[in-house]
């Protein structure tokens, strides 16, 4: 199978790859801000509905990764693998992420303020984010995989999720009309670019490693021109992002959704093509 | 065509053609979203909808009777239920019963992937899961229901519609979903989903109104006149759900009809959702479930008829018609309940309840008798004339029920109505009393003594409590009599019973005002009573509802005619529309 029907044939899972670690992250800037903030009664229930668009990018990425399980009962079978296999300890950690979640956005609802189950739910599901996010970069440092056992493999989906992350909880707060401190915006927007630069520093660094990664069947480097292509491909819509959430922000525009949404969109896509070019190198040591 | 049906013909045409340029939809809500997740968890939960989504030896007729069977009894006993507890407990139906519907829903899907891995247990898991699926899908259906009466005739209408026309895109949407998946998106998405819209809805309804707050006990007569009005009505819905349970008996001995009868059913409530829609965007219009049926009877019978003679490619097709049908007639009865329910003030889970109740028991009563003749028969060959047969009998039987010797046509079944959309910037409204010249005037004057005989010209007195005083009426020689003779046990009603027939002046006045104030036909009914000088429990007794239902109706009233007291309507009734218009501009 070449590389690229390879990466086709796994679509759901960089879909799963992109959305999941970034809403999970967003989830978790969002919902920590609005346990710490003070915010007036209306604010923080606007805030509190707004915290499903972090939920639902992530869900989609979630119910994507499942296309491959053919039946219900294979779901649960799956988990029964849980501390011995990275891919069951990844889907674990995303579903127990996700159910923490959801439920503190249902709890949102009830009649009944619930302060302390709010303020605990959001704290276990920050950790399971983290979590979350740690385990999915791990379970694609695959030994036998060449061109995926690199020491970059794992850093590139950590700062991969803080780029979108970080842009995605700045729309869920524009969404929500939340009043954050320009500061705190900009430490946003900061953080999403600092980890745009150094994603591009770290994935140029695992394509000139491909050449460290040839099996004996297989010559690794021929990736190198591919994998550079894409790294051009997610560097400008990246940069791009940056640009359109940058502009409005330096000129202190008050209503900054559509661009942020077009910002987050635009990253969203990138760190897209960006997975896809890293499940299209797939070489195992033994067969191509 | 008499002159005074003319004139009240160029009143609407008149007052219609100002409105058709601005017309502006009501503002959707969270409830849009809320009842189209419930349509879409009813299909993927009902009649084995969830199906499809697992594995194919999970597909035995046995597991399949067995689930669709328990689902269909308990959701019926959840109807009767509902219906029962209205009666009885009424505080009961103001509460919020969300978790009702959820739980259910909740613990039946997982009931049911239970069965997938205890396989000794598995019978015992599906019939628990059937129960709970039932009872969950009814407590949601009656839950909206309960809102969709309650709210403003406008709001509670279109997100009905809406919800109704969205809903299939969503159950289209779970077919991307991996179906291994599936099972688990139902409980634990849209279930949760679905409540807290429902919730958030529950949120704006006011429950202080008389259909929650009144004992139904302390109004019985209301409560056992609709009953006799509506027992045929609801028969002929039931009887095209009798049909659908026949062909929906089909897919437990072939599968292959499943995903068609699915497909139609939400193919269906989007027709009927799009029509209504795209109707109302037009005009205004009235319609009732003995109407649709009479429209829908047709279709049913000739999809019957042919049943038996068909291929089997055919008749898939034909068994989706027919259940593309029922799915349209359902449509049409949750918009008749809410309507009874508003108008006469009835809980609306009793009239939904009572309604439901009926049509899907006699869906059972199709899903047994098929499944019967086909299990009897298909160890030589599948017995489609006597299914056929059956379903033609029973469509029949309700034409002749509804429309047969003896069957009388009642005066006071409520349609189902569509007020004009409002409209933004208020458009000037064209000098429709104009038509008041001296020929029709004459003419609707002669025709109203003609129809009054001896009635009474003289004002009417206080008749009991201080807040019903009966209103000054002119006495000047031109006045129409205001107040009916009390021999005379016809209604007062004109509008809404006499198709628009003007009786006298007044009655073209309050029509006038029904066009100009977006009243509805209850509203203008009771409008036409108070001006003649009725009292309210004359009001009440003559429209068959409780004193409370004629006061909210009469605060609506007032409401939308921004007074505050009886003689205030009179001086609107009087004042020529141009000092209205103009009135109501300088105001705004």
């Amino acid at each position: 199978m070449s590389g690229i029907a390879f990466g086709l044939s796994q679509i759901t899972l960089v879909f799963f790859t992109t959305l999941m670690p970034t809403g999970a992250l967003a989830f978790t800037i969002a919902a920590l801000y609005l346990m710490c903030a003070h915010l007036e009664d209306a604010e923080k229930t606007r805030l509190e509905k707004f915290l499903v668009l972090p939920i639902a990018i992530a869900l989609v990425g979630l119910i994507a990764s499942t296309s491959h399980l053919g039946k219900p009962s294979n779901s649960l079978f799956v988990l029964t693998g849980t501390g011995r296999s990275p891919l069951s300890n990844e889907v674990m950690a995303s579903i127990i992420f996700m159910g923490l979640a959801w439920i503190r956005w249902l709890v949102a609802f009830g009649s009944k303020p619930r302060v302390g189950l709010k303020n605990t739910l959001t704290i276990a599901a920050s950790i399971a984010a983290v979590a979350q996010i740690f385990f999915t970069s791990n379970a694609y440092a695959i030994p036998t995989i060449s061109t995926w056992s690199l020491p970059y493999t794992q850093v590139n989906q950590v700062l991969e999720a803080i780029m979108g992350g970080a842009l995605l909880a700045e729309t869920t707060f524009c969404a929500a009309h939340t009043p954050i401190k320009r500061a705190f915006s900009g430490g946003l927007l900061g953080t999403s670019a600092a980890a745009t630069v150094a994603c591009i520093v770290f994935q140029t660094l695992q394509c000139i490693d491909f050449a460290n990664a040839s099996s004996t069947t297989a010559d690794a480097t021929l990736l190198e021109p591919f994998y550079a292509s894409f790294i051009g491909l997610f560097a400008v819509l990246a940069i791009a992002a940056l640009i359109v959430a940058f502009v409005p922000f330096f000129r202190k525009q008050p209503h900054r959704l559509a661009s942020i949404s077009i910002a987050s969109a635009l990253m969203l896509i990138g760190i897209f093509a960006m997975r896809f070019a890293f499940y299209c190198t797939y070489v195992n040591v033994g067969m191509w | 065509m008499t002159l005074s049906e003319t004139a009240a013909q160029e009143i609407r045409e008149s007052t219609a053609s100002t409105r058709r340029r601005h017309r502006r939809w009501p503002r959707a809500n969270i409830s849009t979203l809320g009842y189209a997740l419930f349509l879409t968890i009813n299909a993927v939960s009902l009649w084995g909808g969830v199906f499809p989504f697992y594995p194919y030896e999970f597909h035995t007729p046995q597991i399949t009777f067995a689930f669709s069977l328990s689902q269909l009894l308990s959701f019926v006993g959840m109807f009767f239920l509902a219906a029962a507890g209205a009666f009885y407990r009424p505080s009961i139906t103001r509460r919020s019963l969300v978790m009702c519907g959820a739980l259910p829903i909740f613990f039946g899907s997982f009931c049911l992937v239970a069965s997938l891995f205890i396989q000794p247990a598995r019978m015992v898991f599906v019939i628990l899961a059937g129960v709970l699926l039932g009872a969950g899908t009814a407590g949601f259906a009656l839950i909206w229901q309960r809102y969709f009466s309650a709210v403003p005739v406008d709001t509670g209408t279109f997100s009905l519609l809406l919800g109704t026309a969205c809903a299939p895109l969503i159950y289209f949407c779970m077919y991307l979903v991996p179906s291994a998946m599936t099972v688990y998106v139902v409980p634990l998405l849209l279930v949760p989903l679905c409540a807290v819209c429902a919730i958030e809805a529950d949120r704006s309804v006011d429950f202080e109104q008389p259909a929650f707050q009144d004992d139904p006990r302390e109004n019985p007569h209301v409560y056992r006149h609709f009953l006799s009005e509506y027992a045929g009505s609801a028969i002929a819905i039931g009887s095209l759900g009798f049909a659908s349970g026949l062909v929906r008996a089909i897919p437990v001995v072939n599968p292959s009809f499943g995903d068609a009868t699915n497909l139609a059913s939400m193919l269906g409530m989007f027709l009927a959702a799009a029509i209504f829609l795209a109707l109302w965007r037009h005009g205004t219009f009235t319609t009732s479930v003995v109407d649709t049926y009479l429209k829908l009877f047709p279709v049913t019978a000739i999809c019957l008829l042919i049943f038996p003679f068909l291929e089997e490619s055919a008749l898939i097709t034909l068994s989706g018609l027919i259940f593309m049908v029922f799915s349209f007639a359902y449509v049409v009865m949750v918009l008749q309940c809410a309507q009874i329910s508003r108008d006469v003030g009835l809980n609306p889970m009793f009239v939904f309840g009572f309604f439901g109740g009926i049509v899907y028991l006699m869906q059972d009563l199709g899903f047994i008798s098929g499944y019967g003749l086909l299990a009897v028969s298909q160890l030589e060959f599948v017995d489609y004339f006597s299914v056929a047969l059956i379903g033609l009998f029973v469509v029949t039987m309700a034409l002749f029920i509804l429309r047969g010797p003896g069957a009388e046509k009642s005066a006071n079944i409520r349609e189902i109505e569509f007020l004009p959309l409002e409209e933004t910037p208020r458009v000037d409204t064209a000098p429709a009393l104009q038509i008041e010249d001296e020929k029709s005037e004459e003419s609707a004057s002669a025709q109203s003594e003609e129809a009054e005989g001896n009635a009474d010209m003289q004002p009417a007195k206080a008749e009991e409590k201080p807040d019903e005083a009966a209103i000054e009426l002119p006495t000047e020689p031109s006045a129409e009599p205001l107040v009916e003779h009390e021999s005379d046990k016809r209604t007062t009603s004109v509008t809404a019973k006499d198709g628009g027939h003007l009786r006298d002046r007044l009655s073209k006045q309050c029509l006038v005002l029904q066009d100009e104030y977006r009243l509805t036909n209850r509203e203008t009914e009771i409008l036409e009573m108070l001006v003649r000088g009725n009292s309210y429990a004359r009001i009440a007794e003559q429209l068959f509802i409780s004193e409370n239902t004629v006061r909210t109706h009469t605060r609506h009233l007032y409401a939308k005619l921004g007074v505050h007291k009886r003689e205030e309507i009179l001086d609107i009734l009087e004042a020529p529309q141009q000092d209205r218009s103009s009135d109501e501009q300088a105001s705004s």
